[in-house]
């Protein structure tokens, strides 16, 4: 509860409070008739709703097998291993997102290893594009995913799966039957923090898209800063909080009955 | 000579004595570093007054902060239709003639709500790797992909874009404003397939042009001239190059309004401008300042005279009119 009102106080507060400044007025109304009207917005809308839910995917392929192998590694391993984790926690966003242009550019370390080892002959386009902003996003939450999903299994019983091998299931049979729904929960939080996270990036998309792949915070960021436009930018902060209501909402609905019984609470 | 010299100096420090500090805005990096060297620091020694350098003038911030009568800054080095826009909606304080002295600057750099800070300009840049002794003329040949074959970037924002657009079609750079806004997106549009790489930050200029990911740049002079002192093998023109001016501004409510108005004459002086260009080729307000140059800052400076004449100057006024609008429908042209 002190979370909450900490939340409300600090959050709640002065979000309601600019939203109803600026949308009170005519131009509120104006800016919302905007964004109805033009298909512009709804492409953007729609980009940044696929951009977000393919990066929680990656993240999630990409940090189960670490995540389960932090959560069943001896301590003396789990622990510089999670630190490498945490890392780049520390390196601030706009460093990361620059290093991986220098990376991934025509002339980078990446294409360069590619065509010394013949694998390519052109250098190929792997940045200022729709998937260099994804390589980007990826990096950057990968390690939220991850200690999610660690957070969880650290709390499994390993005995559980010795039970399941005793009774004559085999590894596959063990993980799939017992471990995975045990370690769902961590899945389903990782995945909401991931895709709501995904929904406001900014300055790696404007980075590494090359300019070409505009997301709804892109927009609200341009829309404050240069336009000083705040009645649209409200009006789509409102759209975009209300889309992400309407993920999240049945979302942790469904996850939740999903919940098999004997689960980390 | 020298005792007038000295009386005057002196006479000029009495003035500029004081308490206190004043909080600088401008922008980081080794721009702010230069003007700490050249401006500050010295300000520091004769004034008395401490110089707090935070970054980055933010137009959306500052109007928060006049709006809501907290202003953090005392001088902001602001883009020019920045200074129009707060002035427009009476959120700037006026410069105090009393204590900046006025005969020595540009008469246009004078202005009722700011002083100007540097003149800085938008050229055409190229990897001379790629082009060889062939080198593009203006912004009809940057477009021409078929005499100048390869990848571009361009500036991710309309200002100065619309005007480069209008120019490669051929309106001449005195016939620029009032823009032809229509025209000049539907130029970009047919434009558009040519540009690889729209930057967000100007400190990407360098990152493309040495990563060899583009061949053509709309690129600021000084950070073509810093990859040319880098060995980086890069050519540019002054040729229809876009200057623009900032301005020195002092939000309304500043704290220390007196002390940034006398930041803001000791910025006028012309041998500390003269220094300040060593570090960064940029345009100074004081005239006098010219005259102390060495010839090869001179020819980098977009407003030296021979420079300026082959460019055009970046209408600020038109752009504090219809920025709104323009950034909406460029928005949805680049995205």
């Amino acid at each position: 509860v002190p979370l909450l009102l900490f939340l409300v106080v600090l959050l709640g507060y002065p979000v309601g409070r600019m939203l109803v400044a600026e949308l009170g007025s005519d131009r509120g109304a104006a800016a919302f008739r905007e964004l109805a009207t033009t298909p512009f917005y709804r492409d953007v809308l729609v980009r940044t709703v696929r951009v977000s839910l393919t990066v929680t995917l990656a993240c999630l392929l990409l940090g189960y097998p670490v995540a389960y192998t932090l959560a069943t590694a001896p301590r003396w391993l789990a622990a510089p291993l999670l630190v490498l984790v945490v890392v780049p926690f520390w390196i601030s966003l706009l460093a990361r997102s620059f290093t991986w242009l220098v990376l991934l550019q025509r002339a980078g370390v990446v294409n360069q290893v590619l065509q010394a080892i013949g694998l390519t002959r052109e250098p190929l386009a792997l940045v200022y594009n729709e998937p260099g902003v994804y390589v980007g996003m990826i990096h950057i939450l990968l390690p939220y995913m991850i200690l999610s999903l660690y957070a969880v299994m650290r709390a499994i019983d390993p005995t559980l799966l010795r039970a399941a091998a005793s009774l004559g299931a085999g590894d596959w049979q063990a993980f799939r039957r017992v471990y995975l729904p045990l370690s769902l929960p961590g899945v389903a939080a990782g995945s909401l923090l991931l895709f709501v996270l995904g929904l406001g990036f900014f300055v790696t998309p404007a980075l590494l898209g090359g300019g070409k792949v505009t997301l709804v915070a892109v927009l609200i960021e341009a829309h404050v800063r240069e336009a000083l436009n705040w009645p649209l930018a409200a009006a789509l902060s409102c759209v975009l909080l209300a889309a992400t209501a309407l993920v999240l909402l049945p979302a942790s609905r469904i996850l939740r009955l999903e919940r098999p019984a004997g689960a980390a609470p | 000579m020298a005792a007038t010299l000295l009386a005057a100096r002196g006479a000029g420090a009495q003035t500029l004595r004081g308490t206190g500090e004043v909080v600088v805005c401008t922008w980081g990096g080794s721009y702010a570093e230069a003007q700490r060297k050249a401006f500050f620091e010295p300000f520091e020694k004769e004034s008395g007054v401490r110089v707090r350098v935070v970054g980055v003038p933010d137009l959306a911030k500052l109007h928060a902060m006049v709006a809501n009568k907290a202003v953090e800054w005392d001088l902001v080095d602001a883009e020019g239709q920045m200074m129009l826009r707060l002035a427009g909606q009476d959120m700037l304080e006026r410069v105090d003639y009393g204590i900046v002295p006025k005969a020595d600057l540009i008469p246009e750099l004078a202005g009722e709500w700011g002083i100007g800070s540097v003149a800085y300009s938008y050229v055409v840049g190229w990897s001379t790797k790629t082009y060889g002794t062939r080198s593009p003329a203006g912004w009809k040949d940057f477009f021409d992909a078929a005499a100048f074959p390869g990848r571009r970037a361009m500036y991710a924002q309309p200002m100065p874009a619309l005007e480069l657009a209008l120019l490669s079609a051929g309106v001449p750079k005195d016939r620029l404003y009032p823009l032809d806004a229509d025209r000049a997106f539907r130029i970009l549009e047919q434009h558009k397939p040519l540009v690889n790489v729209w930057y967000k930050s100007i400190t990407q200029i360098p990152t493309l042009m040495r990563g060899e990911e583009v061949d053509l740049i709309e690129g600021t002079s000084t950070r073509m001239i810093e990859l040319q002192r880098g060995g980086v093998p890069v050519g540019w023109t002054f040729d229809e190059g876009a200057w623009m001016q900032s301005f020195w501004i002092v939000p309304k409510g500043a704290r220390n309004r007196e002390n940034a108005m006398k930041l803001m004459a000791f910025y006028t002086r012309p041998e500390n401008e003269a220094q300040f260009t060593q570090a960064f080729p940029l345009g100074v307000p004081n005239r006098k300042a010219y005259a102390l140059m060495p010839k090869e800052t001179l020819a980098l400076l977009p407003t030296s005279p021979g420079n300026i004449e082959r460019q055009f100057r970046v209408d600020s006024a038109w752009w504090a009119k219809n920025v709104e609008e323009i950034t909406k429908r460029w928005l949805a042209f680049v995205g």
